[in-house]
């Protein structure tokens, strides 16, 4: 009777916290009796004139408008992970969890993450204080939740900063791998790739011809055809079928070339309109090298899966992309040439999907 | 707690808002109440002193038809009273009158008056001083008349006379 009474009175204000390279996104969703009765985006910019305490004043905003007010961030800890059990016992084969906390999962499997940085990421907050703290493996699961519980299949999911690697097999998770993009150090795969892109770059530059932007790729659409459609002119990355190859390159010389060739081309650029296409073409090959990157690690996500015997593998055949950056086609035709997997791309708004966690952690579904 | 590392939160919905907004309606449902019940007790009070006064009417009025019973026996009372004095009046005269009619030669002993008659004993010297001085007002006032005489040792004679009013006469007394 007061409950109800209260959430007549009240509005649940629930806000949804999540932490990119270069800014902090908070998607803050106002209920009423369960009903979205607005939605507010907010993005802080992390540049130098930015702190902590603009993000509180911000927030407190909203703490002092009902006192239902919820605060949900997604774990951004680089010492994270899931294993396959709950049994704590059985987790110690995987992860030492004396300096962790972690969280059984529909009794089946468990994820975890650093007690420290989750007592840091409270803290961050200050006062406001924090309500829920969600490991990216639940976010997964739950935005894959359709196709998790089918056969074996491999599911990531993107962010500028990390990379969420996970095995499901009908509902259980096989695998998991949380891989900080921060602290994992570049590959030289991603400075031949950078070498690769810069040659195309200029090469298009030569043609005059405009780098076309990146479309994203509806996964529906892929699910119709069964296969991913490219574009013609990706097929000039023909010297990608020799990556492994040239990662084994320990020269970088040919690095060194490449920026002796750019200044020429820099050189060589007079007009504005060249200079622009020009950065367009810098910031396409800055893309192709996270994705590489972000390929890379999901190939030796999957070669750990597959050789580690702690693993029950399987043979997996798809792998089901939650798109938080909008990967370019590079990355798509790299993971269905190289890996030799068929890919589904699924934008996702990871801000919404914390959202929905939190809201089916309060029952307001 | 199953997808998040920690629990929420207690959320108190008693804000300092809330607080002053139950106080406000917690003191005004007070006093709604506190009215509600003063108002109670005194239409309970006014019911009991509305009964007391009924039962007090009902007493006064059982009261004022014991009154008008006593007043209405006493009226009779005092009707017979009156008439008793009256009748005592009429009869003392009839009496004075009796005893004014009854001249000095004529001794009476005794008289008996009855409701519709007169009953007189005497001695009287001889017959004719008693018809003529004692018969004949007697017959002008009653219908019927009779006289019985005894003769004494010393000559003179003992009556008895007994007269009686005639019925119309006696209808008009009782009516009275």
């Amino acid at each position: 009777m007061a409950r109800q009474l209260f959430d007549f009175m009240y509005d649940t204000i629930l806000v949804n916290i999540v932490i990119h390279s270069e800014s902090i996104n908070i998607y803050t969703e106002i209920l009423h009796k369960k009903k979205i009765k607005n939605a507010i985006e907010k993005s802080f910019v992390l540049n130098d004139s930015y702190n902590d305490e603009l993000l509180q004043e911000y927030l407190h905003s909203f703490c002092e408008d009902t006192p239902y007010f919820y605060l949900a961030m997604l774990d951004a800890s680089s010492d994270q992970g899931a294993v396959p059990t709950c049994d704590r016992h059985k987790m110690s084969l995987y992860k030492d969890l004396s300096t962790s906390k972690y969280l059984c999962i529909d009794d089946q499997w468990g994820c975890y993450t650093s007690a420290l940085s989750l007592e840091e990421e409270i803290k961050r907050m200050g006062d406001i204080g924090v309500d829920f703290i969600f490991s990216p493996f639940v976010l997964l699961k739950n935005f894959f939740s359709d196709k998790v519980v089918q056969k074996e299949a491999m599911y990531v999911l993107i962010q500028d900063l990390s990379l969420t690697i996970a095995v499901f097999k009908e509902g259980k998770l096989l695998f998991g791998e949380y891989v900080d993009l921060h602290l994992e150090v570049p590959m030289q795969e991603d400075t031949v790739l950078l070498d690769i892109s810069a040659k195309e770059a200029d090469a298009r530059l030569d043609d005059e011809m405009p780098i076309e932007e990146e479309e994203s790729v509806d996964l529906d659409e892929i699910e119709l055809d069964n296969e991913l459609t490219l574009d013609d002119e990706l097929d000039d990355i023909d010297s990608l079928d020799n990556i492994e190859e040239l990662g084994n390159l320990d020269d970088l010389s040919e690095s060194s070339d490449l920026e002796q060739q750019l200044e020429e081309n820099l050189e060589a650029i007079s007009t504005k309109e060249n200079l622009e296409e020009f950065e367009n073409g810098i910031n396409t090959t800055e893309q192709s090298s996270e994705d590489f990157r972000r390929f890379s690690l999901i190939q030796r996500a999957l070669d750990h899966y597959y050789k580690d015997n702690r693993y029950e593998s399987d043979f997996i055949e798809e792998i089901y992309v939650a798109d938080g950056v909008h990967v370019s086609n590079d990355f798509k035709r790299l993971i269905q040439d190289e890996m030799f997997l068929t890919l589904y791309v699924r934008n996702i708004e990871i801000e919404l999907e914390v959202c929905q966690l939190a809201k089916e952690e309060l029952k307001l579904l | 707690m199953r997808y998040s590392y920690i629990r929420p939160r207690k959320k108190s919905p008693l804000t300092k808002e809330a607080i002053l907004i139950l106080t406000f309606f917690g003191i005004s449902f007070f006093l709604l109440f506190s009215t509600y019940g003063f108002l109670l007790f005194k239409e309970y009070r006014f019911k009991k002193e509305l009964q007391a006064v009924y039962d007090k009417k009902a007493e006064l009025k059982a009261s004022i038809h014991t009154m008008k019973n006593a007043i209405s026996f006493i009226e009779k009372e005092s009707a017979l009273a009156n008439k008793v004095h009256t009748t005592n009046s009429v009869l003392k005269d009839s009496i004075s009158n009796l005893f004014d009619l009854v001249p000095d030669r004529i001794t009476l002993s005794k008289a008996e008056i009855l409701k519709n008659g007169l009953i007189l004993y005497g001695i009287t010297p001889n017959k004719d001083t008693y018809a003529y001085m004692l018969e004949a007002p007697l017959r002008s006032i009653f219908a019927k008349t009779h006289t019985s005489f005894y003769q004494l040792p010393n000559g003179w004679l003992k009556f008895v006379s007994t007269n009686y009013l005639d019925n119309e006469f006696e209808d008009f007394v009782n009516e009275d």
